[in-house]
């Protein structure tokens, strides 16, 4: 595959499925070369990087946020936990989109993800939205099956990948131990 | 009822705070949120009065979590951190003090899984024995480096469960082993392998009807070496996983007992098509023997039977014989491993029974779309020829039949022959290999019939893909092209081709450009008129009289189609060439009911390659 990256035109970074729970425990976050437009990434604790995330959920909270620029936080839910995004003037699309989807409802959204240090000095994760659909249920649903499937490859995949080595060494978490979310997010499922 | 204890609690609040809510609308807003959404009722409870709160410009309070209540016994395998539990176990195993603070340490299992626990100098509990059952009452879950492990402190109750109340041992089948258990398992040892380092004594592999699993003898267990070909019952043997592959250990705590022979579980015959890796009865039909070609094995070849065939091996060991090719037997206890994908079968000394009646076997042809590794019947023929690469190779290309195409090859041999293009071929008893994650099937050794009379409707090699849509590039929706023969580029909003300047008798097409994201490869995604028209059920006529009738012209077709397919599963049939993909046929993907089931398998850890 990248043995003739050399000939490939603009290659995109490809948009990671996490969990809400997995996302939320990320907080490493580097920069790959010096160059001021060198992609950023954050490292998920099952040993992956991640420049861009593809989630899709239940909106569950659309807060505006008082000020002179339009800027709004909200508040997607999965079977694990809740992503916090964040909607604001660089993301015409997504603030468009976002101005007319209501509470609740079912969206997907495709974003870039950042560490913030809140108040308290805890790392939060929050999600740049670049753009937010209204979806149905099935989407939502296959997006849990997706993003199941591609946890358990990184839970499963083989350690000798430096990005698992570094992610062994900064969370101290086993991989394993990311097993019972992604049960609990296929349990949810009603069949 | 809960939803209406929400509405309760929410109402109080704010009429507390002199703003009375409309009672109807708010239930109707929980209903929304908990049984339309399944948002949980605390969410969806903090959700609202957010809203509210917003409003009404108060402030919103936050709120606590809750605890759980501890009186119930938790398998252990459920157990999280910062949790009070009670379990019932067995003490598995006992690990030396090191700190005075500490008067046990150890592992308790149950038949979910097991936990390490600690007992504190100060809880002043009974000693507890190794092997015997106790249940811990109000121990504390903690943990340390993503390991939870209990704490048994002043406050539990430790008592021994009495022998009449322990559960029945349970042999699990190798194919249901999970990693961290303690367990007891069946199985004939069908290989050794030198130890590797002094603290062990012996690795072997283990097998039962239903799998295989790697066994490693620690030194320290003082275990009487497990034998070649024996069969063995290993009680309170420890389950581990390393790289995705599991094991089990034998320590000092482990019973060995060495089955006889009326104690061998009967294994059933089970038809080609279905074994697996582990052991097996057979009865099949030798259709292929090969020199062999090294001193160790003394013969290999290739068995079927009605429902398919498979490779063996005989390896050069005392007391085993050669089998006669066209000649059926019995083997019992064959051991089935998979290499690169294919299963093989070995025939251990002294496994075979010739069977007398010959019965004729209509061989399965597979279908070129469902080939896995291993031995396949085709009925195919040849769709491409490749230009030779080497001089080992007599003839390569692809194969293929009305559900897809296949690479294959003959190796420059004697007795072999190219295949005619266009004719068709049965071709029976070749083996598959797969290399690079493609398939390739080698056609030395195998039985070739043309067949004059047939023909083949082959459909072309398509690849899949499937992924949400992740972006929509402008170019997408309606379109104008250049009309000039050979030319069709896409022109600019003055009706500009870039070769053949202003174009004012332009035709319009179909098509979306756009990013089409698999979560791990992004591709560079052009889905053609046809595809377009297939899924989002617009046609070209339509579209154009939505561009004409509307004042945003081309533009209100792309936000239609934008908004159809923007941040959706698709999947996608076409031809992929690095990271582009050029698509004719696309649907939105489906929620997958099997799928959701084998995923379910995978998370408990049951479907180990």
């Amino acid at each position: 595959m990248s043995d003739d990256s050399a000939n490939r035109r603009f290659e995109r970074e490809a948009a990671k499925r996490v969990f809400a729970a997995e996302l939320r425990e990320s907080y490493h976050h580097f920069r790959e070369g010096n160059d001021d437009k060198s992609p950023t990434y954050i490292l998920l604790p099952t040993g992956e990087r991640c420049n861009r995330v593809y989630i899709a959920g239940t909106l569950t909270e659309k807060k505006k946020s008082e000020g002179e620029a339009v800027f709004y936080q909200i508040r997607v839910m999965d079977p694990t936990g809740i992503f916090f995004v964040s909607v604001g003037s660089y993301q015409p699309e997504a603030l468009h989109q976002l101005s007319s989807i209501e509470c609740p409802s079912f969206v997907s959204i495709i974003g870039k993800p950042g560490v913030f240090q809140a108040a308290d000095g805890r790392n939060l994760v929050s999600v740049r939205a670049e753009s937010i659909t209204v979806v149905d249920k099935s989407v939502v649903d296959c997006w849990i099956l997706d993003t199941a499937r591609l946890t358990l490859d990184r839970i499963e995949k083989n350690t000798d990948d430096p990005d698992h080595q570094k992610a062994m060494e900064i969370y101290q978490r086993s991989f394993e131990s990311w097993r019972p979310r992604v049960k609990e997010a296929l349990a949810s499922i009603q069949l | 009822m809960e939803l209406k204890e929400i509405a309760d609690r929410i109402s109080e609040k704010f009429a507390a705070a002199g703003h009375p809510i409309d009672r109807a609308k708010l239930e109707e807003k929980i209903i929304r949120f908990v049984e339309e959404f399944a948002v949980p009722p605390a969410e969806a409870e903090r959700s609202i009065i957010g809203d509210y709160a917003r409003q009404f410009g108060m402030e919103i309070p936050s709120s606590g979590s809750s605890r759980q209540d501890t009186g119930t016994v938790s398998l252990i395998s459920e157990i999280q951190a910062e949790q009070w539990v009670t379990v019932e176990g067995q003490i598995v195993t006992l690990i030396p003090s090191r700190s005075p603070s500490v008067a046990q340490n150890g592992v308790i299992s149950d038949s979910s899984g097991a936990i390490r626990f600690t007992v504190w100098s100060k809880a002043n509990a009974p000693v507890m024995e190794q092997g015997k059952w106790y249940r811990m009452e109000s121990a504390v879950a903690d943990e340390y480096n993503g390991q939870v492990s209990l704490k048994v402190h002043s406050g539990t109750t430790i008592t021994e469960i009495s022998p009449e109340l322990i559960p029945e041992p349970v042999i699990t089948p190798i194919s249901g082993i999970k990693p961290k258990q303690w367990i007891t398992v069946e199985g004939k040892i069908t290989t050794n392998f030198p130890p590797r380092s002094p603290s062990i004594a012996q690795t072997a592999i283990l097998a039962d009807n239903t799998g295989t699993v790697r066994v490693t003898v620690w030194a320290s267990a003082n275990a009487p070496v497990l034998e070649q070909g024996q069969w063995y019952r290993l009680e309170l043997v420890e389950t581990d996983e390393f790289n995705g592959q599991l094991s089990i250990k034998v320590h000092s705590g482990t019973r060995i007992t060495s089955l006889t022979c009326d104690e061998i579980p009967q294994v059933e015959k089970t038809p080609l098509s279905q074994v697996s890796p582990g052991i097996f009865t057979v009865e099949a039909k030798v259709v292929a023997v090969e020199r062999p070609a090294v001193d160790q094995i003394l013969q290999r070849g290739i068995l079927a039977d009605e429902t398919g065939a498979i490779k063996f091996v005989i390896r050069n060991t005392p007391g085993a014989a050669p089998l006669e090719e066209n000649q059926w037997y019995e083997i019992s206890g064959a051991v089935i491993d998979r290499f690169r994908g294919a299963l093989s079968l070995q025939v251990p000394p002294g496994s075979v029974k010739s069977v007398m009646e010959d019965r004729s076997i209509r061989p399965n042809i597979v279908p070129i779309a469902e080939v896995v590794p291993g031995v396949v019947c085709l009925r195919a023929k040849v769709f491409q020829e490749y230009e030779g690469t080497s001089d080992r190779i007599l003839q390569n290309g692809l194969l293929g039949d009305e559900t897809g195409t296949i690479r294959f090859v003959i190796w420059n041999d004697e007795d072999v022959s190219q295949l005619v293009p266009d004719m068709v071929y049965g071709i029976y008893y070749a083996s598959v290999n797969e290399f690079n994650n493609r398939l390739s099937v080698s056609l030395n050794g195998a039985t070739i019939v043309p067949d004059e009379n047939a023909t083949i409707h082959v459909k072309p090699p398509s690849e899949e893909v499937k992924g949400a849509m992740v972006h929509l590039s402008p170019g997408s929706g309606l379109i104008k092209r250049c009309p000039v023969e050979g030319c069709g580029r896409v022109l600019s909003r003055q009706n500009y081709c870039p070769v053949h300047e202003i174009q004012p008798n332009y035709v319009y097409d179909l098509r979306i450009k756009g990013w089409l994201d698999d979560g791990q490869n992004t591709y560079d995604t052009i889905i053609s008129r046809e595809g377009v028209e297939e899924l989002t059920g617009l046609n070209l006529t339509t579209a154009q009289e939505m561009a004409e009738n509307n004042p945003l012209g081309l533009d209100t077709v792309f936000y239609h189609v934008n908004e159809l397919v923007l941040g959706r599963y698709l999947v996608c049939r076409g031809k992929t060439f690095d990271n582009r993909l050029f698509a004719n046929h696309c649907e939105f993907r489906k929620f997958d009911p099997g799928m959701h089931a084998e995923l379910v398998n995978r998370a408990e850890g049951e479907a180990h390659e």
